[in-house]
């Protein structure tokens, strides 16, 4: 009992190195201090999200980056109102969170010993997101070609890869080395996640989601509003930098 | 080998609410009191500011204020016989981390226990004998009666400017609050909050079945407040990005609203944040404590000493630092015995969705604060007779829903797809018109 305390200590200091090291949005505050007298404040000291900016993949290759295309817009297709996955930015939302810190599992206890464990006590393996990325599309083009005499999936038709993407959900369609089923579901997660979060992030672009469900995003005061009841909400969405047409002419 | 920082009358281990409230009292009593906190330093201005605080992604989806697994976690069980193995990323619970600990990103939900509560064992005991409770269930009164401490409520809901409307005033009972609460010496200090569409909708349905709606006790103030040491708090706007963010506005009762601006210029106190306490250490006897170490984010080792040590982490986090510490017997239950670590319960929380007819109900369900909602008190703790149902507890019934951030909140009827162009139909057509979890039951686990 002695013996594992220590050893318990000694690894929980390096433990809390390595995360005071790594915070994921580098917060403000990471060496130690004593705060007395007055609370602390120094000028420009916030810590905003960065945005996301357009251009290639940052995680993705061609490749890949054509399968998440075609299949963010079979998961959230484009209809006459709000367009799909693809040109909302949810294939960019998910490339730019796996080549970041989500993708790094940065802040998460990622250290040995391994091992399969029951479904309550969460994701027990040393793969992240972004090598489950990774290894998923790779697994799913392959048995994208096998099924459909070598055409990768962004080749099939419409219905046909609505048909794929059923299979792959009933786990019907079996992935080679890999969770197929776990992998669809992750995905359609990730998708419809980048689709509703704050277009900083890639995705919504022009707020397109919030605008679909009538949601007025990041305002901060509805104290005129909270007790006019049954009744639409008329102002726009905004993101956190914003509206386009307060930019735009 | 430590080096020592000089002695203080007092050290505190972890600073949210109690660390703040201790140190606030232990300093006007004239002693030297130093606190550590294992996270960084977090105010409005700097870490959730209301130009990017509205951020589900960050703050909700990736535990932005939440302590990360890599500098601490546990392992995890459900039963005895498994293997307990890390929790690598966090699930349904969520350690806080950094000044204000869980005070920063709370609800806000102000409930006070029922009087029965505090006496537990006895009164379930008198009232349905002592052969009722299960032989595994330990139970115990607190030792501490609602009658001792109804002032600390009392004060503690005056230092945070409380919303909600009494009761129960002096043993009179009070239209439109919770009949089921203990008398109070006092009303709320600030009315109840404003109460959105799909809130009042479950006070009327509630009503008309012969139950005593009430609005729930929030620490999100419905207008603007003083407490007596001269904080000064904004009336809460409503905004919807409460429970797991930090407030923006200075309307929800925390540590840094309503304590650590008055606390701070007190010149016997200060406060060192990124410093994690490992050990409590002890005199020869094994019974006193003389200080504690903690490492600071250099991963230098120091040692503070002082003549009180108070553990005001988090109940897992105070019982992880004795037993690292070997401080009192561990609690083994299968033997039943020992303290350190006995009788730790959480909550348990049940929800349903309900989905609306949107060309009748827009609900606006982005409009809320943390502690919103209108509940019923019927079937919490011992208000009801158990006799027949062969269990003990309960929880309150409410809804409560806490805003519609559309990450979690877009949710679609049974037998919807889970994706493609029925999915996102469905996501439109019920945003406005769906209430989701938060309503439902909030209750307690008994051990």
């Amino acid at each position: 009992m002695k013996q594992a305390t220590s050893t318990t200590i000694t690894l929980r200091r390096r433990v809390f190195l390595a995360g005071t090291a790594m915070l994921l949005f580098s917060a403000t505050t990471v060496k130690a201090a004593t705060i007395e007298g007055r609370l602390p404040w120094a000028p420009n000291a916030g810590n905003p999200p960065p945005p996301v900016k357009l251009g290639p993949w940052e995680f993705f290759n061609g490749d890949e980056g054509r399968a998440m295309e075609a299949l963010v817009d079979c998961i959230i297709p484009p209809d006459p109102e709000t367009p799909g996955g693809k040109d909302a930015g949810c294939a960019v939302f998910i490339d730019r969170q796996l080549a970041g810190p989500y993708g790094r599992q940065e802040g998460l206890y990622v250290r040995p010993p391994f091992q399969a464990g029951a479904k309550n006590q969460g994701h027990q393996s040393a793969n992240g997101p972004a090598q489950d990325y990774r290894e998923g599309l790779a697994a799913f083009d392959r048995a994208c070609k096998q099924r459909s005499n070598g055409k990768a999936f962004s080749e099939l038709s419409g219905d046909d890869k609505v048909a794929v993407l059923k299979a792959l959900e009933k786990g019907e369609l079996k992935l080679d080395g890999v969770d197929g089923k776990s992998f669809f579901t992750q995905l359609v997660k990730d998708v419809q996640m980048g689709f509703f979060a704050d277009p900083i992030y890639g995705g919504n672009r022009d707020l397109v989601a919030w605008k679909m469900i009538g949601y007025p995003g990041a305002r901060y005061n509805y104290l005129d509003w909270v007790s006019r009841h049954n009744e639409r909400f008329p102002l726009p969405p905004v993101g956190m930098t914003g509206n386009a047409q307060w930019t735009r002419s | 080998m430590a080096r020592r920082l000089p002695r203080k009358d007092v050290v505190i281990v972890g600073f949210g609410w109690t660390g703040a409230i201790m140190a606030n009292e232990l300093t006007d009593e004239g002693l030297e009191v130093i606190a550590f906190e294992r996270g960084p330093w977090r105010d409005a201005p700097t870490d959730f500011p209301p130009g990017y605080m509205q951020d589900e992604l960050r703050y909700r989806i990736r535990h932005e204020l939440f302590l990360r697994p890599d500098q601490l976690t546990f392992t995890f069980r459900n039963t005895m016989g498994q293997t307990a193995l890390p929790i690598r990323s966090w699930g349904a619970f969520m350690p806080p981390n950094g000044v204000g600990g869980g005070g920063v990103h709370w609800n806000a939900e102000m409930w006070r226990f029922l009087p029965s509560d505090f006496v537990l064992k006895t009164h379930l005991t008198e009232r349905y004998g002592a052969a009722f409770m299960p032989e595994d269930m330990t139970i115990q009164d607190w030792g501490v009666t609602y009658d001792e401490l109804e002032p600390h409520y009392d004060r503690f809901e005056y230092l945070c400017g409380t919303s909600g409307t009494a009761g129960n005033l002096n043993g009179k009972i009070m239209d439109g609050g919770n009949p089921f609460e203990g008398p109070r010496s006092r009303p709320y200090p600030t009315p109840a909050q404003a109460q959105p569409f799909s809130h009042t909708l479950f006070g009327k349905a509630a009503r008309e079945l012969g139950y005593k709606p009430f609005p729930q006790p929030s620490g999100n103030l419905s207008q603007a407040y003083q407490n007596p040491l001269g904080m000064r708090l904004g009336p809460c706007t409503y905004c919807g990005f409460c429970e797991w963010f930090g407030c923006a506005n200075y309307s929800k009762a925390t540590p840094q609203t309503t304590i650590l601006p008055y606390l701070i210029r007190k010149s016997n106190f200060s406060l060192r944040d990124n410093s994690e306490v490992i050990r409590i250490n002890v005199d020869r006897s094994g019974k006193r404590a003389t200080g504690v170490t903690f490492v600071d984010s250099s991963g230098e080792e120091w040692e503070q000493q002082a003549d009180l040590v108070i553990l005001s982490a988090y109940t897992m986090f105070n019982v992880q630092l004795l037993l690292h510490s070997q401080i009192g017997q561990p609690y083994d239950p299968a033997t039943n015995t020992g303290v350190v670590g006995r009788n730790y319960t959480h909550q348990t929380i049940s929800s349903v969705n309900g989905f609306f007819d949107n060309k009748k109900f827009n609900f606006n369900p982005f409009i809320a604060s943390g502690s919103i909602g209108m509940c019923i008190d019927e079937f919490n703790g011992d208000n009801f007779d158990h006799g027949p149902h062969g269990f003990v507890g309960g929880g309150y019934v409410g809804q409560v829903q806490t805003g519609a951030r559309p990450i979690e909140s877009t949710l679609v009827p049974p037998g919807t797809p889970s994706w493609g162009a029925e999915w996102k139909k469905a996501v439109k057509d019920n945003y406005l018109s769906t209430v989701k979890p938060g309503t439902g039951v909030h209750g307690s686990f008994y051990a």
